[in-house]
């Protein structure tokens, strides 16, 4: 590659960013074309993606080398210190275009093969079919054409961007769209239009010619503001919780504080709130809901999938939530692009608005441990990847955009890959008929139910991390004991062999047992370099990096498909869990 | 309160046979609800009020059998915090003994000093008067039995026994009255310390019973562990050096070979002579072993954790903060910067014995308090047997009621407190070790739910374990007496029960049945309760620390001499110790070696960087139904139970070869 110009520099410091002593590692560091590689002196490989770089900052000069700060986009921030300035300012200067794109083909998706064969590249683009999805959902019925709207509620969420109504004009085409909306709705004559906006941002758009509903103008409407900030607000507080966040040798006090002020934890609030307040509609009054901000592709992006996702246990699966997100995201063109930074353009159009539907998910799965089939780590890997530019899925801005760069022949899909590691993303809690009532979630959004996403946010900073996992461990022992009630099968089924040889139907029954492979022992098809076998409980983990398979959720129970699980669990159960 | 006297009051045979010996209902109502949560859920049920509790009697299908302490359901009487009486029609009303009700309340909600908040109510209008006399009894009796328990034993109040209620009806739970209930050691028997001290392998330290009648340190156990070297002639001669006389004595020894040891601070007006000194030294320095005092100057105070306690109280009240400041009001109460300096600071001694060879002195003025905590969060991180059920309990035990931790002056159970005496310590302490299991959930024995209810059993009035100063207190079996009272061991040995049901004259006929300690758990909690108390067992733990494992930055630990002559407690320990996060975060610093992801040797290094620690919210915000969703997950000792159960099954399949008959089918559990 034309930008790189030093892709070896050795006595390179990679320093503990929270430490308070300056605590550092020394090892090797590598560039490529796709990756920054940092070798410690004990093996241990640190992978950064240069598609997930941010900001790439070089600080004065100090007695031990230059320092070179690199933060990313999944929040990992590295700190190396380079002895000698030259080496520094190669690296510096070929981050900045390497992190840069200018154009879409030049992301690593386009380049990226996980040798797939074209057959399994379309199968696999074909996984998630929107088309099945509104026929799940029963629309187009006799109400409804194809639109979107939700099966067990003969109310509906709708969506759109803000009428172009202007001040005191009205907009006439909106008003009969609304009305043939809520006739749709053989249940509830009235329907609610929630403007997901502050009330003066809403006004302020007015002088543009856009605006919003004057109840008195639409029949049969209620109208409500929800509040949520708009993408600029967002991006500052996101940066004000990095700030707090990353501070070294932070207090308690300062720590709340910070938190408080950051205003974050209360943007993923309203944003949950207008989805409680959407299901409550649709569940309770039955009405049909139109939802929209000023696009239609961000707040109400969240809005309408948070809804959908607390009236619907499907999109509570893995398989569901990667429609759903493929339909409320992809589809109704939340411009990914745009907001998380792919190509190099405005900074004024990035925006954390996806990962907070994110956090908003995460917070509901800490509420409900067990009505959810997918874990903190699938959450995880979904942003990972949303960043990676690895993947088509994400790519572009709408889908318009999507079919001219041809991204489902030219790249892969990422739903495939994770329904592979699937093992990895399972919730051993989920269950999915433990309380047939909770088909509906009733989250509570009093501001002490949302916590700090400190695996999200500290998913790199292993001194941040509690020492032991209890869904590590939780998923660890559900396997261990799958594998044995499969050695036991297979014992029995081998004794009524030997005592029957001769009922054939026996013999079938055992062959049958005996083959299943644990789907655990195929490799990840997108590992794109051998990971070292890491024990299984080895919560503070040793190797990290930005390849796919890589964040630190990713490894999980491969190991307990070997022999003799008997012996290899208890001592697993204590020695490993010690600290 | 007279009416309790009464036995025709009673009513029905079975709410009289759900009072514990030497208790006396004072007033009932039955038909009142309670109710559950947010919503309109409510159970029917029974409010008693007796001389020792508040108690409510779900109603229960008749011929079931329920038990007589229900922890769910009661309140102790010293318990109670703050009583709101509300009708539709008035304000609601505190009620206190001073100030009575001037109106029917509608409902009744009890706010408790374990975070609890119970709320009763009584729906229909018939149940008048009896929701007005209940509502005062409670009252009244909450404030006698504050007053009584003050003023020594035999009142009846919190302090009398209350009796063997698990006998008879609860053959079959006592039969399984527990291993861990064995297991445990209390710390009164020579026994107990010479079993210890061999577990720990100390060799070189001995159990002295210099203290055995409480007349060198009253407030000291019996028993002491001193180096083996040090004749109790020679001990005799430092008691008057140190404040409340308080010693320094072996806590814990290292398997590596360091001791923690703790001591009060050093008496301002003793001038010690060559010859104590020399006794001191060889106390401190018994393995010739470079010895650190660390004091608790870094700590918070015993007025900081009450007053942080205070707010947090406040703070968790329904309504008490505003949505938007919820943080900053957190943060306002500082009580999880207490909890973080607490483990950092443990986290230090613990690297330190761990790391290097030398001991550490816990140092604190009385030696009552925040060297109780300290010493044995200490131990939880060094120490894997103290991390099982019965080692969590004999560590209590030692560490805390042997040691002479005031638990009724700390808890603010006496009512004749001054304020100043108050401060949650144990609590403290509770919090801590709650954030050390969320940070090592598989190296504890015991759960979340284990510590709620040893955090709730702290204020019940059930067990012998809170209800004293000092080991010698305990002794005398009335808790209480101020140690001034001289008379006390002959009059307080045994009350008359005359005296000590003078109430109601409910005796128990000759002795007084000694209070169960609180590790009896099968008196309040059921089975199934108890079930959920222990976590996968940690049995096997490699055997800790064969040499040094930590790499530490060089120079940062020199073993220093104490500095005895000077009279100054040395320098404070953060100084020489390395940054906790230096030694917890595993990477290495020495390169070279592959560097060990975690210490071994049983060694937990907990992170106290500020998004690590967490409010205990399962605790603090009980009385907040809404806060309390989503946090009801089974636990990880259902599948390790079943993990078990699978094991054995293959076992004995290998074992056996496989039998001539199989059996018809799989012995599998439900998933």
């Amino acid at each position: 590659m034309e930008h790189i110009r030093t892709t070896k520099v050795e006595q390179v410091k990679l320093l503990d960013r929270f430490s308070t002593s300056n605590k550092s590692l020394t090892g090797t560091l590598y560039l490529t074309a796709t990756h920054l590689l940092f070798i410690d002196s004990s093996q241990r490989e640190t992978w950064i993606l240069h598609h997930h770089i941010a900001a790439v900052e070089k600080l004065p000069l100090t007695t031990s080398g230059c320092p070179l700060v690199i933060q990313c986009k999944n929040f990992r921030v590295v700190h190396f210190v380079v002895p000698r300035e030259r080496d520094c300012h190669d690296i510096y200067n070929s981050l900045l275009q390497l992190s840069r794109t200018a154009k879409y083909e030049e992301l690593y998706a386009f380049s990226y093969n996980p040798k797939q064969n074209e057959s399994e590249q379309v199968k696999g683009w074909q996984l998630i079919d929107l088309a099945e999805e509104y026929k799940r959902m029963g629309v187009p019925n006799d109400n409804w054409q194809l639109s979107d709207a939700n099966r067990d509620y003969k109310a509906a969420i709708c969506r759109c961007s803000q009428p172009l109504s202007g001040f005191s004009a009205r907009c006439l085409e909106d008003e009969h769209m609304l009305q043939a909306i809520s006739k749709a709705n053989p249940s509830n004559r009235y329907m609610y239009v929630m403007d997901t906006r502050p009330k003066l941002n809403a006004m302020a758009n007015r002088a543009a010619g856009k605006g919003y509903e004057n109840e008195d103008n639409y029949s049969n409407i209620r109208f409500q503001f929800v509040g949520i900030e708009n993408i600029h607000v967002m991006r500052s507080s996101l940066q004000k919780l990095l700030e707090v966040s990353g501070t070294k040798g932070l207090s308690v006090n300062d720590f709340l504080s910070g938190l408080e002020n950051s205003g974050w934890l209360r943007h993923i609030k309203a944003v949950l709130d207008a989805a409680v307040f959407l299901v409550k509609a649709i569940a309770v009054e039955s009405a049909s809901v139109l939802v929209h901000c000023s696009d239609g592709w961000d707040r109400t992006s969240q809005v309408c999938s948070l809804g959908a996702l607390l009236l619907d246990s499907y999109y509570r699966t893995i398989k569901g939530f990667m429609v759903l997100i493929e339909k409320d995201w992809i589809s109704f063109g939340h411009k990914f692009s745009d907001r998380c930074g792919h190509l190099d353009g405005d900074p004024k159009e990035i925006s954390p608005v996806f990962t907070q539907f994110l956090e908003s998910v995460w917070n509901l799965t800490e509420q409900f441990p067990r009505a959810f089939e997918y874990n903190e780590a699938f959450l995880l890997q979904i942003h990972e990847h949303v960043h990676s530019c690895q993947f088509g899925n994400f790519l572009g801005n709408c889908q318009k955009e999507r079919e001219e760069l041809k991204i489902k022949e030219k790249t892969y899909s990422l739903w495939p890959f994770l329904l592979d590691e699937q093992k990895k993303y399972q919730n051993p809690l989920y269950s999915p008929d433990f309380s047939p009532e909770l088909t509906l979630l009733e989250p509570s959004t009093v501001s002490f139910n949302f916590k700090f996403w400190r695996n999200m946010y500290h998913q790199f900073d292993r001194s941040m991390h509690p020492r032991q996992s209890v869904l590590n461990l939780i998923m660890d022992m559900s396997e261990q004991n799958k594998q044995l009630e499969e050695d036991i099968k297979k014992l029995e089924a081998k004794i009524k062999q030997r005592n029957g040889q001769s009922a054939a139907v026996l013999v079938k029954e055992h062959q049958q047992s005996v083959h299943p492979t644990p789907t655990a022992l195929k490799t990840p098809p997108c590992f794109k370099k051998e990971q070292p076998l890491i024990p299984v409980n080895d919560v503070v983990r040793t190797i990290e990096g930005s390849n796919t398979a890589d964040n630190r959720y990713s490894e999980f129970v491969e190991e307990f498909s070997k022999a003799e699980p008997a012996v290899v669990s208890l001592e697993y159960g204590v020695a490993r869990m010690t600290c | 309160m007279g009416r309790g006297g009464d036995p025709g009051r009673f009513g029905p045979p079975r709410t009289q046979r759900a009072v514990p010996a030497g208790e006396l209902v004072l007033e009932e109502a039955p038909g009142a609800r309670q109710r559950l949560g947010e919503g309109d859920g409510s159970v029917p049920g029974t409010l008693l009020c007796t001389n020792r509790r508040l108690a409510f009697l779900p109603a229960q299908p008749p011929g079931s059998r329920s038990r007589i302490l229900r922890s769910e359901h009661d309140v102790a009487l010293p318990c109670i915090r703050k009583l709101v009486a509300a009708s539709s029609f008035t304000k609601p009303k505190v009620l206190t003994a001073a100030s009575t009700l001037k109106f029917i309340p509608e409902e009744l909600a009890v706010f408790c000093r374990d975070f609890r908040l119970l709320r009763f109510y009584f729906h229909e209008h018939g149940l008048a008067p009896q929701a007005f006399r209940v509502a005062n009894a409670i009252a009244q009796a909450r404030e006698a039995a504050a007053w009584l328990g003050d003023s020594g034993g035999g009142h009846g109040g919190g302090s009398c026994s209350a009796g063997d209620p698990e006998e008879k009806e609860e053959e079959e739970e006592e039969e399984e009255e527990e291993d861990e209930g064995s297991a445990t050691l209390l710390f009164e028997s020579l026994r107990d310390w010479e079993e210890e001290l061999e577990r720990l392998g100390a060799a070189g330290w001995r159990v002295s019973a210099v203290n055995e009648r409480f007349d060198m340190a009253p407030s000291l156990p019996r028993y002491l562990w001193v180096p083996s070297g040090l004749l109790d002639h020679d001990l005799k001669r430092l008691f008057g050096h140190f404040e409340e006389r308080r010693v320094p004595r072996l806590c814990w020894h290292h398997p590596g070979g360091s001791d923690l040891l703790r001591a009060g601070g050093f008496h301002p007006a003793s001038e010690p002579g060559s010859e104590d000194v020399r006794c001191l030294e060889a106390v401190l320095l018994g393995g010739c072993r470079p010895c650190v005092v660390a004091d608790a100057t870094e700590l918070p105070t015993l007025a900081d954790i009450q007053l942080a306690h205070l707010k947090l109280r406040g703070l968790c009240l329904p309504g008490a903060v505003g949505e938007e400041r919820w943080l900053s009001a957190l943060e306002g109460t500082r009580w999880l910067e207490h909890v973080g300096t607490c483990l950092r600071k443990a986290g230090e001694v613990a690297s330190l014995l761990a790391g290097r060879s030398c001991s550490v002195l816990l140092q604190e003025p009385s030696d009552r308090d925040l060297n109780c905590l300290l010493a044995s969060l200490v131990q939880l991180l060094g120490d894997p047997h103290s991390r099982s059920l019965p080692g969590f309990q004999s560590l209590i035990q030692r560490e805390w009621v042997a040691a002479g931790h005031p638990f009724p002056h700390r808890l603010g159970l006496l009512r004749r407190n001054s304020p100043r005496e108050e401060a949650p310590v144990f609590l403290l302490f509770l919090d801590c070790t709650w954030q050390l299991v969320q940070q090592f959930p598989a190296a504890f024995g015991f759960t979340e739910w284990y510590l709620l209810a040893l955090h709730d059993s702290s204020f019940t009035p059930y067990s012998s374990t809170f209800l004293s100063t000092c080991q010698r207190q305990q002794g005398w079996g009335t808790p209480h007496r101020p140690r001034s009272q001289t008379y006390t061991p002959v009059n307080g040995w045994r009350d008359p029960p005359g005296v000590s049901g003078g109430l109601g004259g409910v005796g128990w006929g000759g002795a007084i049945p000694p209070l169960p300690p609180v590790w009896a758990w099968g008196l309040r909690y059921s089975r199934q309760q108890r079930a959920r108390f222990r976590n996968p067992p940690v049995d096997s733990f490699p055997d800790p620390g064969t040499g040094n494992v930590f790499i530490l930055t060089k120079g940062t630990l020199s073993p220093q001499p104490l500095p005895w002559r000077s009279g100054r407690p040395p320098p404070r320990l953060s100084r020489w110790t390395p940054s906790l996060e230096s030694l917890g975060g595993g990477s290495s610093l020495g390169g070279g070696t592959h560097p060990p992801p975690s210490p071994p040797g049983g060694l937990l290094l907990p992170c106290s960087a500020p998004p690590s620690l967490r409010l205990w919210r399962r605790c603090y915000l009980r009385g907040l139904p809404e806060a309390q969703r989503g946090r009801f997950a089974p636990s990880p000792a259902v599948l390790a139970e079943e993990l078990r159960v699978l094991q054995d099954q293959l076992r004995s399949w290998r074992a056996q070869g496989p039998p001539p008959d199989p059996p018809g089918r799989p012995q599998t559990p439900p998933r």
